[in-house]
């Protein structure tokens, strides 16, 4: 492998990440040529690698590291988009459990939301309606349970909400360390 | 040799090699393989998570000869972080020199 080949092998497995990343890591390399000028190309490709390797190596760093900074959602789905392609257990996690779980949560925030809202309608309701005493009691008091147990699930809901998010960091972390390993090959 | 851990030690050779003065990316690599038998390429991708992490930071500086190259500077963090490790890697080469020499039984 020459030069040349070095440095559009890396390019091609660099696909996946931002331009000015890409560029900026590959003329890392372009600089170790030029450094190294007059010393037998292909010794110096021997001597940095395979390409393939360093692009992995590059891409789970910077997967991990965009997912820690932002830990938004949008951010962890491409990180996840990225490790679905490491073995089939992993790609059913990324691909499945990911995304049904944030599907899962966002309706159960709905229907934490909705059962406080209606609660408090109903409340509202009774008390415009009701001209009967113990009518207007029992639909307030049943009402206030309704919205109590809307305010719990939606407070529970956070907490589950960071597990997820948790638990799915540590899965990505782990997740990079295979990327490396599988980088280190020999 | 292993290159796990090869690696972990890498990163403390490249944070000791920065101690003494600013160096650019080339100059590392060289350094470090005079002494150790590495894989060359290894060390730029540590050198970006050296970098993101904080503890070095670079800066481009002209060369006589060709272009500019990318300079990286050990930052105060990179220090602490040289100094814990040296300080780990110490104390583990030591213990590891009393099991050698038949001292742990």
């Amino acid at each position: 492998m020459n030069k040349q080949e070095f440095l559009k092998q890396l390019e091609k497995h660099l696909h996946r990440m931002p331009k000015a990343e890409r560029d900026d890591i590959l003329s890392d390399f372009v600089e170790y040529f030029e450094c190294a000028q007059g010393e037998n190309d292909d010794e110096l490709c021997e001597r940095l690698g395979d390409p393939r390797k360093l692009a992995k190596e590059y891409q789970a760093q910077s997967v991990i590291a965009s997912a820690n900074e932002t830990k938004k959602l949008s951010s962890m789905m491409r990180a996840f988009a990225y490790t679905a392609g490491l073995g089939s257990v992993n790609f059913l996690y990324a691909a499945f459990v990911v995304p049904v779980g944030y599907i899962v949560i966002s309706v159960l925030y709905i229907v934490a939301v909705a059962l406080s809202v209606s609660g408090i309608l109903a409340i509202i309701a009774a008390i415009m309606y009701f001209g009967d005493a113990l009518l207007l009691w029992l639909s307030i008091f049943g009402s206030v349970g309704v919205v109590a147990v809307g305010i719990l699930m939606f407070i529970g809901n956070i907490f589950v909400t960071r597990g997820f998010n948790k638990a799915n960091m540590a899965f990505l972390n782990k997740i990079s360390q295979k990327i490396r390993k599988a980088g280190e090959g020999k | 040799m292993n290159t796990q851990l090869k690696k972990g030690v890498l990163e403390l050779c490249v944070l000791e090699l920065l101690k003494k003065k600013d160096r650019y990316g080339y100059e590392l690599v060289a350094g470090i393989s005079t002494c150790v038998a590495i894989s060359e390429g290894t060390i730029y991708p540590l050198l970006r998570r050296l970098k993101n992490d904080g503890f070095v930071s670079t800066y481009l500086k002209e060369s006589t000869e060709g272009p500019p190259r990318k300079y990286y500077r050990l930052t105060a963090r990179g220090e602490e972080t040289r100094a814990a490790q040296l300080a780990d890697w110490h104390a583990f080469t030591s213990g590891i020199g009393r099991i050698l020499g038949g001292h742990c039984e």
